[in-house]
C-alpha cells in the first residue's frame, strides 16, 4: 500500500531506519525506558490513596476536563498540520509528481499519529492509577472514554480549522518578517536572549492561538459569569499558555543555539545566562501579573503566592536542564522526568518542601553544565 | 524538431509583503542548456522553486511541455527533475531508499541503467547503502542531481548543483548533461554563479535583477563575448548588476 503513497513510504523508512538505528544503543534506550517506567510508577504508587478522590473529581467536573482534552487536541492537530503543510512544500519529494489525496493522506497521518500515541498513553496511565488505586473499573471506563471522545473531537476541530489553500502554503523564507535595521554591529551574545520570546511568538501566530482563546471564552459565556471574570478567566488562559510555551522554546531554542555554537568557545555561564535571563524575566513578570488576576478572581493571597513560587521555581529547574543539557549535547529527557518525579514525590511527602527542592536541583543542573 | 519545454509567462511571486519575482518570462527549448545569472537574493532559487511546484506565483503561469505546472500538477511533474538542495534530503534515509522513493514517486518501473552508471562514475555507488546524514556536502550534491535525473525528465532543474562537487565529479555531470542534450532528451535550467559553465556549456543565459529578466544572450552572444576575454562576461554581468 505504501507503494502508492511516496510521502508515506519516505517517513516509514525514515521512522524504520530511525528505530534499527537504536536498536544500536539498545542498553541505553533499555536504561531511559526503565528509568521512566520507574519514576512513573513511584508517582503512581506514591498518589495512589488519592487516585479515587481524583477519579471523582475528574468526573465530577467531566465538562473541564473533556474542554481541557478537546482544546489540547485541537491546538495539537491544527498546529501539526500547518507545520506538515509547509514541511511537505519544502520536501525533497516536493517536485516529484505526488497525488493530492497521497499528500493529504500523508499530512493526516503525520498528523494524527503523534496524538493518537498520546492518546494511547494517556488511556494506559489512566488505567493503571485505576489498577493501582483500586478504583471501580465503570469509573475507569467513563474517564477513558470521556479523554478518547474529547481527543476525537479536538483532533477534527484542529485538523479542520488549520485548512488552508495550496496559495497560502508557502516555504518560510528569509524574505518573511522583518527587524529594524542598525547602523552597527557589535560582539555580543545578547541577541541569544531573544530567541526564546521569538520563538514563541512565532508559535503564537493568531491561525495557533484562536482555537485556545475560543473555547474558554466561550464556556466563560455559558457559565454566566460576569464580562470582567471572563475576560480575567480567559487572560489567565492565554498567559498561562505563553508562560509554559516559554518554557518549552527554552529547551528548543538553547538545543539550537548549542548546536550552532557548539564550534566556539563559549562558557556556560554566559551560554546559560544570555539564553534563559530574558526569558526567566519575562516568566517573572508573567507570575506577576498571573497571580494579580487569580486574586482578583477571589483566590486567597497565600495560596496564590504558593502557587506563583512553585511555578518559578519550576520554570527555573526547567531551564537549568534545558542549558544544561543543551551544552552538554545530551537529550533533556529522561533528566527531566527524574527531576519532576522527585519533586512530585517530595511535594506529596512534605507539602511545601519542592520550591527548596527545585532551587537545589536546579544548582546541581547547572553545576553538572558548568563542569562540561 | 525543437519545442518549447519550458514556457514562463509574466510570473509574480511574494513572499509575505516581499515581492520577490515581478514578471519573468522566459522560454527554454528542447536541447537547450540555460543558465540563470544573478547576484545573491535577486530571486533565481525563487523562481526555480516555482517552476518546481514548490512555490505558487501570485500571478502568471509556467508551463512544462504544455502542462501549467500549477493546474495540471501531476503531467508537468512527471517531465520535471528537479535538483532539491542537499540540506533538504532525508538524514534517516540511505542513498539507495532516497533513489527507490524518488522513483516510486515518479511511477518508475526500475531506477534507470544510466544513473546507476553516472552513480558509479562519479563514485557515489559505496554510499548507496549509507545514511544521508554521514555523507558529506559532495555526495550529497551528487544525490541530488542523480535524484534529478530519474525518469527520463524532459525539463531538468538545477539550483547551483556544481557547489561542494570536485573538479572531476563536476566535469562528469557536465558531460553526462551534454550528451543527454545532445541527443534531444532534455533541457537543462542552471541557476548558477560559475560563468565558466555559461562560457563553455550553455545555449542560452539569462541575467535576473530584482525579480526581473534584465538581459539575455544567445549562443552566439555567448561565444562572442567568450572570444572578447577570460574575465569579459565578468565584467558585463558586473556592470549590469551595478546599473
Amino acid at each position: 500500500m505504501l507503494r502508492r503513497h511516496p510521502l508515506l513510504l519516505a517517513e516509514w523508512l525514515a521512522a524504520r531506519n530511525l528505530l534499527r538505528r537504536a536498536q544500536a544503543h539498545a542498553a541505553i534506550v533499555l536504561v531511559a525506558g526503565v528509568g521512566v517506567l520507574g519514576a512513573l510508577a513511584v508517582i503512581l504508587f506514591t498518589f495512589a490513596p488519592r487516585f479515587t478522590a481524583i477519579f471523582d473529581g475528574l468526573l465530577t467536573y467531566r465538562v473541564v476536563m473533556i474542554a481541557v482534552v478537546a482544546i489540547y487536541a485541537a491546538f495539537a492537530a491544527g498546529s501539526r498540520r500547518q507545520r506538515s503543510e509547509i514541511r511537505y512544500t519544502q520536501f525533497w519529494l516536493a517536485a516529484a509528481p505526488v497525488r493530492q489525496y497521497s499528500r493529504t493522506l500523508a499530512i493526516l497521518v503525520v498528523t494524527l499519529l503523534p496524538l493518537a500515541a498520546q492518546l494511547l498513553v494517556v488511556c494506559l496511565v489512566v488505567a493503571a492509577m485505576g489498577v493501582v488505586g483500586d478504583v471501580a473499573a465503570s469509573v475507569v471506563g467513563k474517564t477513558t472514554l470521556c479523554v478518547a471522545g474529547a481527543a476525537a473531537v479536538g483532533a477534527a476541530v484542529g485538523w479542520w480549522s488549520a485548512r488552508r489553500s495550496r496559495a497560502d502554503a508557502m516555504e518560510g523564507s528569509r524574505y518573511v518578517g522583518a527587524v529594524r535595521p542598525r547602523n552597527e554591529t557589535v560582539p555580543s551574545a545578547a541577541a541569544l536572549s531573544g530567541w526564546p520570546l521569538a520563538q514563541v511568538r512565532a508559535w503564537g501566530r493568531p491561525e495557533n492561538l484562536r482555537v485556545l482563546v475560543l473555547i474558554p471564552a466561550l464556556f466563560a459565556v455559558q457559565a454566566g459569569s460576569s464580562a470582567l471574570h471572563g475576560l480575567s478567566v480567559i487572560a489567565i488562559w492565554v498567559l498561562g499558555g505563553y508562560l509554559g510555551g516559554l518554557v518549552s522554546a527554552v529547551f528548543q531554542t538553547a538545543r539550537s543555539a548549542s548546536h550552532w555554537l557548539r564550534s566556539t568557545p563559549i562558557p556556560f555561564a554566559q551560554f546559560a545566562w544570555t539564553m534563559t535571563r530574558r526569558a526567566v524575566l519575562y516568566q517573572l513578570v508573567g507570575t506577576a501579573v498571573g497571580a494579580a488576576l487569580m486574586i482578583s478572581l477571589g483566590a486567597p493571597l497565600l495560596s496564590t503566592l504558593y502557587v506563583g513560587a512553585l511555578w518559578l521555581a519550576i520554570v527555573l529547574l526547567s531551564c537549568s536542564i534545558a542549558v544544561a543539557d543543551a551544552y552538554r549535547s545530551r537529550p533533556p529527557l529522561v533528566r527531566a522526568v527524574l527531576s519532576f518525579a522527585t519533586l512530585a514525590v517530595v511535594e506529596a511527602r512534605a507539602h511545601g518542601c519542592s520550591i527548596p527542592m527545585a532551587v537545589l536541583l536546579a544548582a546541581w543542573h547547572l553545576r553538572a553544565g558548568a563542569k562540561t | 524538431m525543437t519545442s518549447i519545454v519550458l514556457d514562463i509567462r509574466d510570473v509574480h511571486a511574494r513572499y509575505g509583503k516581499l515581492e520577490v519575482l515581478r514578471g519573468v518570462t522566459l522560454q527554454i527549448r528542447t536541447g537547450q542548456w540555460f543558465c540563470l545569472l544573478g547576484p545573491n537574493g535577486v530571486g533565481k532559487s525563487t523562481l526555480l522553486h516555482c517552476v518546481a511546484g514548490r512555490l505558487v506565483p501570485s500571478a502568471g503561469d509556467i508551463l512544462v511541455c504544455g502542462h501549467s505546472v500549477h493546474t495540471q500538477t501531476l503531467d508537468a511533474k512527471r517531465r520535471l527533475g528537479f535538483g532539491c538542495a542537499p540540506e533538504q534530503l532525508p538524514g534517516l534515509l540511505t542513498g539507495r531508499q532516497c533513489l527507490e522513493v524518488y522513483a516510486n514517486a515518479k511511477a518508475i518501473e526500475r531506477i534507470d541503467p544510466d544513473v546507476l552508471e553516472l552513480g558509479e562514475a562519479l563514485k557515489f555507488n559505496p554510499y548507496l547503502d549509507r545514511f544521508v546524514d554521514t555523507y558529506s556536502l559532495g555526495t550529497r550534491q551528487k544525490l541530488c542531481v542523480l535524484l534529478a535525473l530519474l525518469g527520463e525528465p524532459t525539463l531538468i532543474v538545477l539550483d547551483e548543483a556544481f557547489n561542494g562537487l570536485d573538479p572531476a565529479s563536476a566535469l562528469i555531470v557536465k558531460r553526462h548533461l551534454q550528451q543527454r542534450l545532445a541527443a534531444n532528451r532534455c533541457s537543462v535550467l542552471l541557476a548558477t554563479h560559475s560563468l565558466d559553465i555559461v562560457e563553455h556549456y550553455a545555449d542560452k543565459a539569462a541575467l535576473l535583477l530584482d525579480g526581473r529578466i534584465m538581459r539575455e544572450w544567445s549562443d552566439s552572444e555567448i561565444a562572442a563575448v567568450r572570444e572578447q576575454g577570460a574575465d569579459r562576461f565578468e565584467e558585463l554581468l558586473a556592470t549590469q548588476a551595478q546599473s
